[in-house]
């Protein structure tokens, strides 16, 4: 195998990691805490790619269209929990699945509406490449790794110095004894329902350069999306970073040994991990709310 | 309020789906009382605590705590206005510290003063960066109550709070029990008899969704004479 190529491979493969891990820590705190599977969240890491394409259409800057979609986001996402998926945060899963997936529906068919059926490009805003050991490699790819490892720590610190970062710790546990000592868990609810949604968004923001944005983006990340996060364990943000260095490289360099191995074999890897490991690589037996 | 009583539970009807748990119970709970209801399993212990907690929504009846009518609260604004329940399976939050389990409770209470914690339960202040899953079962229980008393409540219920500890355990949670009905009212339910004659000063027996029995007399309270009720 060629080394340059192989070295190509894993940057794409970490930068794809940095995705799969923003889009898939949100899906894993909602099970974590809520016990409901977000399915919307492809939603917003749509509209995150789209919000990113218009305001940097319009005022010429990327950074200012991630903050543009993490704040469009942030928004759209409190109405549909006030509106609708709070409403399932105490049913059983089923009710969650199928009612955020029809949200995820509708907002597919509204971005039809807003920004039509063609393909957006969005430009890199990070030019230029990096020599890594001989091999050119494209300066936004180490960002994006370097992004999704800053917000990695961000979680972790936020989970783990923070007294609401506690909260939902000890709500991921059990839920009713942390209401029980006197904290309304419908608030640390909606905080990790907004929290995973912006960061949704930001792993749409941060894929549009690499992609042409699309209404059905979301859905073609579902099955990856997913791999992630039951691979690493539900609820595990460690578990959850482990998944996607996993998967991100065994897409990539499967992808290198021969095409079809990138779709085939993270659910080869998935099906092994999980005849070992039914709960995920750090999936915990605590887990049975 | 125009009463003497804490709290005041009256026809109390609970129910888990179709299936009725709890018959038309009425109690009260004095200031700073001990009180017990004993029963066998199924009896209804468990599912009256929590609907006195507002853990559990009743289908009928009334819960009123310090002149406040708590049915329809959320629990965790009864918790935060001083009636806190325990549970009987010893669940702390594995994951968290002891630090993080008594932060949490300070944080829903705003009370820091964990000077009256480390008073009742010394050891836990040794035990201060340890995780709850590396806890043994009295500890996990001293961390319980002593989360619980964060805040300042004035109504602890404890379900089963000496179901699997050691005898030993046992023995320091009757004195805990007694130095903390200084403070505030504590009803406790199990089937333990022998430590119910040693801290209930009241005692309501309970079978099959109702109180049958309530057992004031001390004599009979510390001879477990109302075991006849179970």
């Amino acid at each position: 195998m060629n080394g340059q190529l192989l070295i190509s491979a894993i940057v794409l493969g970490l930068s794809m990691s940095g995705i799969y891990f923003l889009l898939t820590v949100g899906l894993s705190l909602c099970y974590g805490l809520m016990r409901m599977i977000s399915l919307d969240q492809f939603f917003y890491y749509a509209l995150g790619a789209y919000m990113v394409y218009t305001v940097t259409s319009l005022t010429g800057s990327f950074w200012l269209g991630m903050l543009g979609a993490m704040l469009t986001t942030l928004v759209a996402a409190f109405v549909v929990e006030r509106l609708i998926v709070k409403r399932v945060y105490s049913k059983p899963v089923m009710f969650s699945m199928i009612l955020t997936f029809g949200v995820n529906l509708l907002g597919v068919g509204l971005i039809k509406y807003v920004w039509g059926l063609s393909p957006k490009p969005v430009a890199s805003p990070i030019s230029g490449i990096m020599n890594i050991f001989g091999t050119g490699v494209p300066i936004y790819r180490l960002f994006v790794i370097v992004l999704a490892v800053v917000v990695y720590l961000a979680v972790q610190y936020f989970l783990n110095k923070t007294i609401l970062g506690t909260a939902i710790r000890a709500g991921i546990d059990d839920a009713e004894k942390v209401e029980a000592l006197g904290i309304n868990i419908n608030r640390l609810f909606t905080l990790t329902f907004l929290l995973s949604s912006v960061l949704s968004a930001l792993a749409g923001v941060i894929h549009a350069p690499f992609v042409m944005v699309s209404p059905e983006m979301g859905m073609s990340i579902t099955a990856f999306a997913f791999m992630v996060v039951i691979i690493g364990g539900l609820g595990s943000i460690k578990g959850t970073m482990v998944s996607a260095l996993i998967v991100g490289q065994v897409v990539s360099i499967g992808a290198l040994i021969w095409a079809p191995l990138a779709e085939m074999a993270p659910f080869l890897v998935m099906m092994i991990i999980l005849l070992i490991k039914p709960t995920g690589l750090y999936g915990s037996k605590l887990m049975n709310r | 309020m125009g009463t003497a009583n804490i709290v005041e539970v009256k026809n109390l009807n609970s129910a888990y789906g179709q299936s009725k748990v709890i018959f038309d119970v009425s109690l009260q709970i004095k200031p700073k009382e001990r009180l017990s209801i004993v029963g066998r399993n199924g009896a209804g212990k468990t599912t009256l605590l929590k609907s006195i907690a507002s853990l559990l929504n009743p289908t009928s009846g009334s819960v009123v705590y310090d002149g406040i009518e708590l049915v329809g609260k959320p629990s965790y604004d009864v918790a935060r206005m001083g009636l806190k329940y325990i549970d009987q399976d010893k669940h702390v939050f594995l994951d968290l510290t002891v630090r993080e389990n008594l932060e949490l409770s300070s944080y829903a209470t705003g009370d820091y003063d964990w000077d009256k914690v480390f008073k009742h339960f010394p050891k836990l202040k040794i035990l201060i960066d340890r995780k709850g899953a590396f806890l043994s079962g009295g500890e996990r229980q001293m961390l319980m109550i002593g989360r619980a008393i964060l805040g300042d409540p004035k109504v602890l219920l404890i379900d089963e709070p000496t179901e699997g500890l050691a005898p030993s355990i046992v023995d320091d949670l009757v004195t805990t029990f007694h130095e903390l009905s200084k403070d505030c009212a504590i009803m406790t339910v199990g089937q333990n008899l022998s430590f119910v004659s040693r801290i209930a000063e009241r005692i309501y027996a309970m079978k099959e969704g109702k109180l049958v029995a309530e057992i004031t007399d001390e004599a009979k309270i510390k001879d477990n004479s109302y075991s006849c009720y179970l």
